[in-house]
């Protein structure tokens, strides 16, 4: 005999986003997303809006994420407009991508840690995601939602001693990996909780159109910073970390992994940054933007953000505001996977499965 | 899969649970990492993106900080002909546009983060009202938490 459950949006472990489950046992047979709890409209709301003054609403998008966000709307209006940009503002931008980026893996870690029942470290994570949230700040003024980039350069320049900064934070958390690898992701207990959890094959990871960690956990090494490279990302040397295995365990470590190349970048970053404008000429380009809006046109930009892929389609008909913005975002396509992944597996695993494909409900819904 | 299988005999299963034990008597000696509020406080970043304040001697009324914002939370009130900003704080996000598009930097951020009041209504702060610079002991509650006290500031030290 089968029952049928809600498993959100009020749980505690699911976020706002409601799955139906059909449960025989403590067997979960079928799962069917719903898509749309907290759709917000800002597609739509995009329309109304002048190009600069969207950006603080594109972030809301995803807030433990948004540097990619903003990325991929300034990369969308830069194309329509043809605008240069100097490679010191290029070279801020990747920082704080990657700043933005292992902030969101360490949640991503901390929820899932504590979806499998250990609270150890999920405190380890949120504490060391404290210090990019910290660094952020010093970047930008706040911890969240930058609004950090804007068309043809970016806004504020980095202080003298963020250098030092950056990097003292990254030996630190350099120094605790061993720490992590050896309680958290070599633990026989988080093994054993992930291991052939969850399973997502190759094929069906392409077939589904899986994105980020989720298709790179599956051993399919797709990253657009290496396929299309975008801001500094071209002249640094990284690598695309992916597991063929395609459980949970997998995704975490193709994050974790992730975490370790961001180090990698922001070393890189940090030691090559060039001197120079942090903006095309001092204000122009935004302002053109501001005052004129971007030329008629149509473009589709791409940036890899945390959670995978994010593409934008913008249409501009002239003026200030856009005719049309679509996006493409990786939590939404991720959302796609849930009803084949749980393939009889215990409601036990659900939470811990849910959090590996790391979707974030609110990017999903838009 | 189970746990036994995973672990490679006795030795191996004894140490994944004393390792955790002295890992935790370890951190037990590491400084800590969060801060006790309402007593203690850390000063924000410079440039921190706070409260708003216009100085009124520099402000050329020109209002493109309210054309800017994407929240529309600045409006605009006439005295004596000029026109002036008045900022809803219930409504700003602290985007900080309004300070970037100012031509005369008249509109300037501070780090006063925490002004919080009984009525929605006290959010709104008037044309008047924004020229006064916030005073510092509003975030500045407790004592100040010295480098390498939290671990944070030791990573930075």
């Amino acid at each position: 005999m089968s029952l049928t459950v809600n498993w959100g949006p009020q749980h505690p472990s699911s976020g706002h986003f409601r799955m139906v489950t059909t449960i025989d046992g403590d067997r979960i047979v079928k799962a069917i997303p719903k898509i749309g709890y907290t759709h917000r409209g800002i597609e739509k709301l995009l329309e109304n809006r002048d190009y600069i003054p969207a950006i603080p609403m594109i972030e809301r998008f995803n807030m433990t994420d948004c540097a990619p966000m903003n990325m991929c709307w300034i990369l969308g209006v830069e194309d329509l407009l043809g605008a240069e940009v100097p490679d010191r503002a290029h070279y801020l931008r990747t920082i704080l991508c990657e700043i933005s980026r292992i902030a969101s893996h360490l949640y991503n870690l901390a929820l899932y840690t504590v979806a499998i029942g250990m609270y150890t470290p999920f405190m380890w994570a949120i504490g060391d995601r404290e210090y990019f949230l910290r660094l952020a700040e010093e970047l930008t003024g706040v911890r969240l939602a930058f609004a950090y980039m804007l068309p043809g350069g970016v806004r504020r320049d980095m202080s003298e001693d963020l250098g030092g900064k950056i990097m003292k934070t990254v030996d630190y958390l350099e120094k605790r990996i061993p720490e992590y690898n050896r309680f958290v992701y070599e633990s026989p207990t988080v093994e054993a909780r992930g291991r052939d959890v969850g399973v997502l094959t190759r094929e069906e990871a392409l077939e589904m159109g899986a994105a980020g960690p989720v298709l790179r956990g599956s051993g399919v090494a797709l990253d657009m910073r290496k396929k299309a490279p975008y801001a500094a990302y071209e002249k640094m040397d990284f690598d695309v970390v992916s597991y063929p295995e395609g459980d949970s365990h997998a995704r975490m470590l193709v994050r974790f992994g992730e975490m370790v190349q961001s180090f990698r970048i922001l070393r890189q970053a940090v030691k090559e940054i060039p001197n120079g404008d942090i903006h095309a000429v001092t204000k122009k380009t935004s302002t053109i933007v501001r005052t004129r809006g971007v030329p008629e046109g149509k473009t589709y930009v791409r940036c890899e953000a945390a959670r995978g892929m994010i593409g934008l389609y913008l249409e501009s008909h002239g003026g200030r505001r856009p005719y049309r913005a679509k996006f493409s975002t990786p939590s939404f396509r991720n959302a796609y996977i849930l009803p084949k992944i749980f393939n009889n597996a215990p409601v036990a695993d659900a939470p811990a499965t849910y959090h590996s494909l790391d979707i974030w409900a609110l990017e999903m819904d838009r | 899969m189970s746990i036994t299988k995973r672990v490679n005999g006795v030795g191996e299963f004894i140490r994944t649970i004393v390792d955790p034990v002295i890992l935790g008597f370890r951190h037990l000696f590491r400084p800590r990492q969060t801060i006790r509020y309402p007593f203690e406080y850390y000063e924000p970043a410079d440039g921190y993106r706070g409260r708003i304040i216009n100085d009124l001697e520099k402000c050329i009324n020109c209002m493109l900080c309210a054309r800017i914002c994407p929240d529309k939370c600045i409006s605009q009130k006439i005295v004596e002909g000029k026109k002036w900003p008045e900022i809803d704080f219930g409504r700003c996000c602290f985007c900080g546009f309004c300070v970037w598009v100012c031509p005369p930097d008249s509109l300037q951020m501070t780090k006063d983060h925490s002004f919080p009041t009984y009525n929605k209504e006290d959010l709104f702060y008037e044309w008047d009202e924004l020229g006064e610079y916030p005073d510092p002991s509003s975030w500045r509650v407790g004592k100040e938490i010295k480098q390498k006290k939290i671990q944070h500031e030791m990573v930075f030290e």
